[in-house]
């Protein structure tokens, strides 16, 4: 739903804005619930301007206490192998782990199978070469 | 009409209802709706004729949108634009009174009934006695005690009829939740109707009523065809429903197909089944001659499209008082969605294996509805709340040339609907999913197995939750097809604070404590012919997957998987060949007990 001005400055603009969206829902989806309170979960802007040409941001590294522990995986051609556990956080820049391993984020585990080698880079990105 | 512009015509009507489903699914409040999208959308003809769906629950609308139509025209004769009906009648072609219907007439500027617009969606309450949609334990309709509109106007002029809407919000708990849900229905319905409006001015009606014409033709042939590729004959095939309320020696199930591939029809008589029961485990005429479209379509080829043109070939036999067949008011048919319905297709599924000698059919579906998708209820932060949840039911029963599907549901459902995602439910309700998974070597063997079944289990964080669940599966499990093997049996079980587990009734209305938990694995899906047909390679990745273990794929499959994971094949053939010399088909082992 556009925005009537890039600010909603005062009451009457919010409620300009509550009246478009109830509108705007009857036009999409033929009701509304006038009465009923909006919540605004995303706004979308466009922005433009210059890309930053000076230096990449680099990702820190953190250290953790453990050690690097190891798990038994099953690998297509393979079977079963023990996988070394690598804590990406604690990846340094320009660090290598060969395959079979298991490197675990917070967000998220990346299988290496075996044979490849993946490799953490400065940005933070972790790049596997099969 | 030729094939090009009936290829066009059905893909712009099939937008037109793609655009309603978005439209329910995208406004819809409860999570019914836009969680789990219980819900479905048709478009009807003027003559009351099922003309087509977009992704919708097959037991929503294969049977009985076509009759609530034709309720509509002989209650409301004179149609005017402007007009939407609120149905949910189950002795007037709706499903079960927890499924909302919004009834939209397309009337053209001439003033003359073009179409039809239909919604459907499943209530997280309907105004029943109990905070259920499935009070399965009611003795009638006065017991159950929903609010039943047989279809009602609910607006004039493209107005609500207020006095309407204030019934619903005085009786059905958590009024807010069903007016968001009752507009998510009309604005479906509305949507439909504008660009059916504009698609009748742009190609003009007599044009759509050719394309209605020929696309029930062309459907009608393509099911003579797919009929005659299954052997003329006839199979008597029974079944079971578990005990439950009011049928303490449970439901005996009979189904008689009768395949003519020379004129191609095929007969389906349900009628040497039980009168209707004292309690809500009666089907309605929706769901009874659903089920056996569902039960033939899920057994034929899948190009057939699903049109009232394709049922001309289906001849449906039903009994009026009987519990699977036309029940009389006040009979109640709160579970006509889930329980009974839920073994007829399976059964025809069966009978057309027999009959095409392991071609065509299907094996049995894994019956419903264990706690993983109950109706939960209680209070957060002082403000009730009611929804039906739907977690770790799989049931997928497989068929001449696939494995079930994980998420086929049930046979209603066939795959449409989607599992809860665990965050959001917990971010909405007071619980906690302590874990959900599937459960190893409870799968239904076959050349082509079916889905194995699921663990969930879940609790409180806060307060009481009540749980109320209607399952069938714990007695008798969905058997195989085509000489595959049956799936696995439903249980359910409180699990107390100190961790000891406890057997739940099949019809269960349980109050959780906080530190409780209620446990729920349901019904894996039948097997499709001999498990020692199955490809060495499927049972290798199911043991590499965990789906089995190494002891089931040699002791039943007859597969032969080393520690690594590697097959075996020498080891293989000579475990087959003594299981098939010691084994008739059919005969080998049932699953395991699914775990605890």
């Amino acid at each position: 739903m556009p925005l009537r001005a890039p600010r909603l400055t005062d009451q009457p603009a919010v409620e300009q804005l509550r009246q478009d969206f109830h509108a705007l829902h009857q036009d999409v989806f033929a009701i509304n619930d006038p009465d009923a309170h909006i919540e605004m979960v995303s706004w979308r802007a466009r922005v433009s301007c210059r890309l930053r040409e000076d230096s990449t941001p680099s990702a820190p590294v953190f250290a953790t206490a453990e050690g690097c522990p190891s798990r038994t995986a099953h690998f297509a051609d393979v079977g079963f192998v023990e996988a070394a556990v690598h804590h990406f956080e604690s990846m340094t820049a320009g660090a290598q782990v060969p395959g079979p391993a298991i490197i675990e984020s917070p967000v998220t585990s990346i299988v290496v199978d075996p044979g490849a080698i993946a490799e953490r880079r400065a940005t933070g990105s972790l790049v596997v070469r099969p | 009409m030729d094939g090009v512009e009936l290829a066009v015509l059905r893909s712009r009507l099939e937008g037109i209802v793609s655009s309603m489903v978005n439209t329910v699914t995208r406004t819809g409040r409860s999570g019914v709706l836009n969680t789990a999208r219980d819900c479905s959308c048709c478009l009807i003809t003027s003559e009351a004729e099922f003309l087509l769906m977009a992704e919708a629950q097959p037991i929503h609308v294969l049977g009985g949108p076509d009759v609530m139509a034709q309720t509509m025209k002989e209650f409301h004769p004179e149609l005017r634009r402007g007009d939407a009906f609120l149905h949910n009648s189950p002795y007037h072609g709706n499903s079960h009174a927890a499924d909302h219907s919004i009834l939209v007439p397309v009337v053209d500027d001439e003033g003359i009934h073009r179409f039809t617009m239909f919604t459907k969606a499943h209530q997280a309450d309907d105004g029943a006695s109990q905070p259920t949609t499935y009070y399965a334990a009611a003795r009638d309709v006065y017991e159950e005690g929903a609010l039943i509109f047989p279809c009602v106007k609910v607006q004039e002029d493209y107005v609500d009829r207020d006095d309407i809407i204030r019934m619903c919000q005085m009786r059905i708990r958590a009024p807010e939740q069903w007016w968001g849900d009752y507009l998510a229905l009309l604005g479906g319905a509305r949507v439909g109707e504008t660009l059916m409006l504009e698609l009748g001015r742009e190609v003009g009606w007599e044009r759509l009523e050719e394309f209605v014409e020929s696309w029930f033709d062309y459907s009608e042939r393509k099911m003579v065809s797919a009929i005659g590729e299954i052997p003329s004959g006839r199979a008597t095939v029974s079944g079971q429903h578990d005990p439950f309320p009011g049928v303490p020696d449970g439901v005996p199930l009979n189904v008689t197909v009768e395949v003519n591939s020379e004129t191609g029809y095929i007969d389906l008589d349900l009628r040497d089944n039980p009168d209707c029961l004292p309690n809500g485990l009666n089907l309605t005429e929706a769901t009874a001659r659903t089920a056996a479209y569902i039960g033939v379509y899920n057994s034929i080829d899948h190009t057939v499209p699903v049109t009232a043109g394709s049922a001309r070939r289906l001849r449906i036999h039903l009994r009026e008082g009987c519990c699977v067949g036309i029940p009389e008011h006040p009979a109640c048919c709160a579970a006509a969605t889930s329980n009974i319905v839920e073994r007829i297709p399976s059964l025809i599924q069966r009978a057309i294996a027999e009959l095409s000698e392991s071609t065509a059919g299907m094996a049995e579906a894994g019956p419903i509805f264990t706690p993983g998708a109950g109706v939960i209820s209680g209070s957060s932060d002082g403000r009730p709340f009611v929804n039906q949840i739907f977690f770790g039911l799989t049931g997928g029963p497989a068929s001449p040339d696939a494995d079930g599907w994980l998420n086929y549901l049930a046979n209603g459902v066939c795959g449409v609907g989607f599992r809860d995602s665990v965050e959001l439910d917990e971010v909405r309700f007071p619980i906690l999913v302590e874990q959900q998974r599937v459960v190893t070597d409870s799968e239904g063997a076959g050349r082509f197995r079916g889905a194995p079944a699921a663990y969930v289990e879940y609790g409180p964080v806060s307060g009481e939750l009540e749980v109320m669940f209607v399952s069938d599966g714990a007695v008798t499990p969905g058997q195989g097809g085509g000489g595959g093997l049956a799936g696995s049996t439903a249980k359910q079980f409180r699990r107390d604070a100190r961790g000891e587990l406890e057997a739940l009734d099949p019809c269960g209305q349980v109050v959780l404590e906080p530190g409780e938990t209620i446990v729920s694995v349901c019904c894996s899906g039948g097997g499709y012919g001999p498990p020692t047909d199955r490809d060495p390679e499927l049972v290798q990745a199911d043991v590499l997957e965990n789906v089995i273990s190494r002891e089931r794929a040699e002791r039943v499959y007859g597969v032969v998987v080393d520690s690594q994971g590697s097959l075996d094949l020498e080891a293989t053939a000579r475990t087959r060949r003594s299981l098939r010399d010691t084994q008739p088909a059919g005969t080998t082992a049932a699953p395991e007990e699914a775990g605890q």
